[in-house]
């Protein structure tokens, strides 16, 4: 079993004379299988924080851990990968290219198999739509060889119907990743964590009930119904 | 290696074309063309394709996620082009 730690984030950005406090002090676990989910509002730090756990953002103080040992840029050891919210994969790729190049040819007929995939292999990468492209995306993410995956609004801009594809795609988790998800459609992530945070005030706290969602102001009172 | 070069791929074309239109400054001579194409494809050239690149941040994060840095996929593509720009002299110089 993978085991993933995040402790000591402290990140902030000067603005002029100003200092703005983005993450204070964020601790985090996460083993394999598990899917973790972290909400908060716009521009509290989750993206940074998903930057920060992958390696490419270097915060002024952090402390990761994989596996016991201390790692600094994680995704240099393929231990941690990460979809950011944008598109990473080269729009004149078709899906059929873009999945020999990530996995070979050996491992290519397990994913093409994916009834999804198989209608839309001939297709160039920039002609998908929304929900296509973030499909593929969490598709190729959970089949890559990272023992963490990092998905940043899997959801954000998807049709419902493609939500639920991918909600199911998540939870099979093919190759019992630990996932650390975050998106602004909370209801998407409540479906799919083992566990919750809410990023507030640049501190992760761990949610054990929902109420504590409104509690802390993240959604309208009375959205869980008491 | 495969990553690597698919990263070359994906600034050669503009690399390449910053160079030549370096090495149009100095025509009509032809031979200044060539030395300044040589000279410019792994520096002005360079540069300036990966400061285009730069600003398509994201695309970095496909290579990330196969393990190469940044700072590795830079220096691979500026070896290639110092070992592309020494073969370009050599030519030159034997032919001249």
């Amino acid at each position: 079993m993978n085991t993933l730690e995040i402790d000591s984030v402290r990140l902030s950005f000067s603005n002029f004379s100003r200092e703005q406090r983005i993450l204070t002090d964020c601790y985090l676990n996460c083993v394999s299988g598990e899917i973790i989910g972290v909400l908060g509002r716009n521009g509290c730090g989750k993206s940074s924080l998903f930057k920060i756990i992958f390696g490419s953002l270097n915060p002024a103080n952090k402390f990761i851990r994989i596996n016991g040992e201390v790692c600094s840029q994680p995704f240099k050891k393929k231990l941690v990968g990460y979809i950011p919210q944008v598109s990473i994969f080269p729009g004149d790729f078709t899906v059929n290219k873009l999945l020999k190049f990530l996995f070979g040819k050996e491992r290519l007929e397990s994913i093409k198999s994916y009834e999804r995939i198989e209608s839309i292999l001939k297709t160039k990468i920039r002609k998908l739509s929304g929900g296509e492209l973030k499909y593929l995306e969490v598709l190729t993410m959970l089949h890559m060889n990272h023992p963490f995956i990092l998905l940043d609004e899997p959801f954000s801009g998807v049709e419902p119907i493609y939500q639920k594809e991918i909600q199911v795609l998540l939870k099979s988790n093919p190759q019992n990743k630990g996932i650390l998800l975050t998106d602004h459609n909370y209801r998407n992530i409540l479906e799919v964590s083992d566990r919750l945070y809410l990023l507030r005030e640049g501190v992760l706290k761990h949610v054990t009930d929902f109420s504590e969602l409104e509690l802390y102001g993240y959604v309208p009172s009375g959205t869980f119904g008491k | 290696m495969k990553v690597c070069l698919h990263f070359y791929k994906r600034i050669f074309v503009a690399n390449f074309m910053l160079a030549l239109l370096f090495s149009l400054l100095s025509l009509p001579d032809l031979l200044s063309m060539f030395k300044a194409f040589a000279i410019s494809l792994p520096t002005f050239a360079y540069g300036l394709t990966i400061y285009f690149f730069d600003r398509f941040k994201y695309q970095y994060y496909l290579f990330n996620n196969l393990g190469y840095s940044k700072k590795n996929l830079i220096l691979f593509g500026l070896l290639v082009n110092v070992i592309l720009s020494t073969l370009l002299f050599v030519i030159i110089i034997l032919t001249k």
